[in-house]
């Protein structure tokens, strides 16, 4: 027998490939669906509760509207920054280093970048699943003004996408896992806290506010609150794209930097 | 030779920076054969083959998988390569099943076709009856198991394993044994890496010895053996041997408290002395093993 005994079969279209990375986590990740979804579903929730109705009883307007109405959005993208950053750093390193399901992947038809391509868009879609928890417990408490929030998801999917990016390019130069605090207490959490989700920024001084202008979050909380609202403005425009130029930038520094790490 | 080999390797070298992992080799792997890569911890074996299914890039040489360059027809090739990797890298949160199902979308089996082809595997590791457990509850060797099942799962026409049995007790390694031959029997093609040399002079046609990167002998195990080797070997502890053992005239290698004295007769060790009262050495056909210890002075398993 020879190899010439048998003809190579035609490969899969690539979305084909994708998918299939997709459902190996999302399967998984279903496996445990309650310990898995209900934590990051609730928390979003009790900050509402303590300081959107709690702590606002002593406020006035804030932005024009109520803390709570205020507060809503920024919870529906802080939920995927967490969401996304949690499962790219600790999640994408379990994988990498103790689990070795990158490698075992790289055995099968699955290229690199595919398989880089279906953790990303689970990582996105999980994120947006977040952020619609969040819009329609919100929603049916009335928090919400406008249907222009069932883009919500989508801005959800797109920055659970950054901040997947930003994970996996963390993660590539991680060599030991502990590390992954001063990343997310570090970046990640001042992020939540300096983006206007719980406060507007206006408050800060001045440089401080340049600071946060370079935050993703930032752009993603005023996409988020405009659609809660109902209130555009064409600064949006440029908020969108600066989200979209933050994917287009971070994939090509990510995609090489864990390549670098995994293949070798 | 009939038709062309299924790999062909020429001056293959894998660098990581300074480190030369595989270091200019050349080899060939004919169809339906099951070929061996022998050489102990950091020799270059799983670097070498990484390259064969484009896991990662060679750093120069020539590398021909069925007649295709694997760096630009990877994903082509991966789907008639099966490959085991050298540790258990199954989803563990998954059962039996599930892994199979998730690996087989990999392939893009999926539905009836996939079911099937479970329905056909499954017993053949003798996993029926796991199939609905997690991994997590199995025994290392059904892991090892089930991870060689999966990378059957699209009837691979070549299937690459690194190191399928370490670890594992004599019982699972024999079972393991048994699908490799079966495998070959049906005509796929088989590229394996061990440290036992029990293991590779039971399975392989041809083996290659390497050992830091460079190949140091290349052949089939018996010919090799009988090529480099005198037919016995005695095995004595040292402390057993007369101080003047080295004027024996007999030839020998010497590791650790062991030496191992080489002839062609039994006969021939009459020569060898043996302190007053001491225990005598073991007599037995020369093997892989003592052909790594006399080309390296070390042997395969421990540094
Ligand atoms: N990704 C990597 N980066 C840097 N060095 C590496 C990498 N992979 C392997 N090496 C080095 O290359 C050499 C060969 O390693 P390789 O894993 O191919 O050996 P091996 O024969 O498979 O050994 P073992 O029996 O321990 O599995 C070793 O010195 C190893 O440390
Ligand atoms: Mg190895």
């Amino acid at each position: 027998m020879s190899e010439t005994a048998f003809e190579l079969p035609a490969p899969q279209p690539m979305y084909r490939r994708v998918f299939s990375v997709w459902r190996r986590h999302q399967r998984v990740y279903f496996k445990f669906l309650l310990a898995n979804i209900l934590p990051p579903f609730l928390e979003p929730l009790m900050v509402i509760l303590a300081l959107g109705v709690g702590l606002a009883s002593y406020m006035g307007l804030v932005g024009g509207v109520s803390y709570a109405v205020f507060l809503a959005p920024g919870m529906m993208a802080a939920s995927p920054m967490w969401s996304s950053s949690f499962e790219t750093t600790y999640g994408t390193f379990i994988r990498m280093e103790y689990e070795k399901i990158y490698e075992a992947i790289l055995g099968s038809p699955v290229s690199f970048v595919e398989m880089l391509l279906g953790e990303l868009l689970w990582v996105a879609s999980k994120a947006a699943m977040f952020s619609l928890g969040v819009l329609l417990v919100v929603g049916s408490f009335g928090l919400v003004g406008s249907w222009w929030s069932l883009l919500v998801p989508l801005l959800g999917f797109l920055g659970g996408m950054i901040f997947a990016l930003l994970g996996i390019l963390v993660t590539s130069q991680v060599r030991e896992i502990n590390n992954f605090n001063f990343y997310l207490t570090g970046v990640i959490t001042p992020m939540y806290f300096f983006s206007g989700a719980i406060f507007p920024l206006e408050q800060l001084p001045i440089p401080l506010q340049h600071l946060c202008g370079v935050l993703p979050m930032t752009y993603l909380v005023g996409l988020m609150r405009a659609c809660c609202i109902g209130r555009f403005t064409p600064g949006l425009l440029l908020d969108l794209a600066v989200c979209l130029a933050y994917c287009a930038a971070l994939w090509p520094l990510a995609a090489s930097q864990l390549r670098k790490r995994i293949v070798v | 030779m009939p038709g062309r080999p299924v790999i062909r390797a020429r001056n293959l070298r894998k660098c990581f920076g300074e480190l030369t992992a595989v270091d200019g080799i050349d080899f060939e792997v004919n169809a339906g054969e099951c070929f061996g890569i022998l050489g102990p911890n950091g020799a270059g074996k799983t670097s070498t083959m990484r390259m064969l299914y484009d896991f990662s890039p060679r750093t120069s040489g020539e590398l021909e998988v069925f007649g295709l360059d694997p760096v630009t027809e990877g994903v082509r090739l991966r789907q008639v390569i099966g490959v085991v990797q050298q540790s258990n890298n199954l989803d563990f949160e998954l059962t039996v099943r599930e892994n199979l199902e998730v690996y087989g979308g990999y392939y893009g089996l999926r539905g009836r076709q996939l079911r099937e082809r479970l329905a056909e595997l499954l017993p053949f590791m003798e996993l029926s009856d796991r199939a609905e457990a997690r991994i997590k509850q199995l025994s290392g060797g059904m892991q090892r198991r089930l991870v060689i099942l999966r990378a059957l799962v699209h009837k691979p026409r070549l299937v690459i394993f690194d190191e399928p049995t370490t670890g594992l007790d004599p019982q699972a390694r024999h079972q393991i044994w048994s699908v490799l031959r079966k495998l070959t029997g049906e005509g796929v093609t088989v590229v394996l890496t061990t440290h036992y040399m029990d293991e590779a002079e039971r399975l392989c046609d041809r083996l290659v010895i390497m050992d830091r990167g460079k190949i140091l002998h290349n052949g089939a195990p018996d010919r090799l053996i009988a090529e480099h080797l005198p037919r016995l070997v005695l095995e004595v502890g040292s402390r057993d041997l007369d101080g003047g053992w080295r004027e024996s005239g007999l030839a020998f290698e010497h590791y650790g408290d062991r030496v191992f004295f080489m002839a062609g007769e039994e006969s021939d060790f009459s020569r060898v002395p043996y302190l007053p009262g001491s225990r005598k050495g073991i007599l037995r056909p020369a093997n892989l093993e003592d052909l790594f210890l006399k080309l390296t002075g070390r042997t395969l398993i421990d540094e």
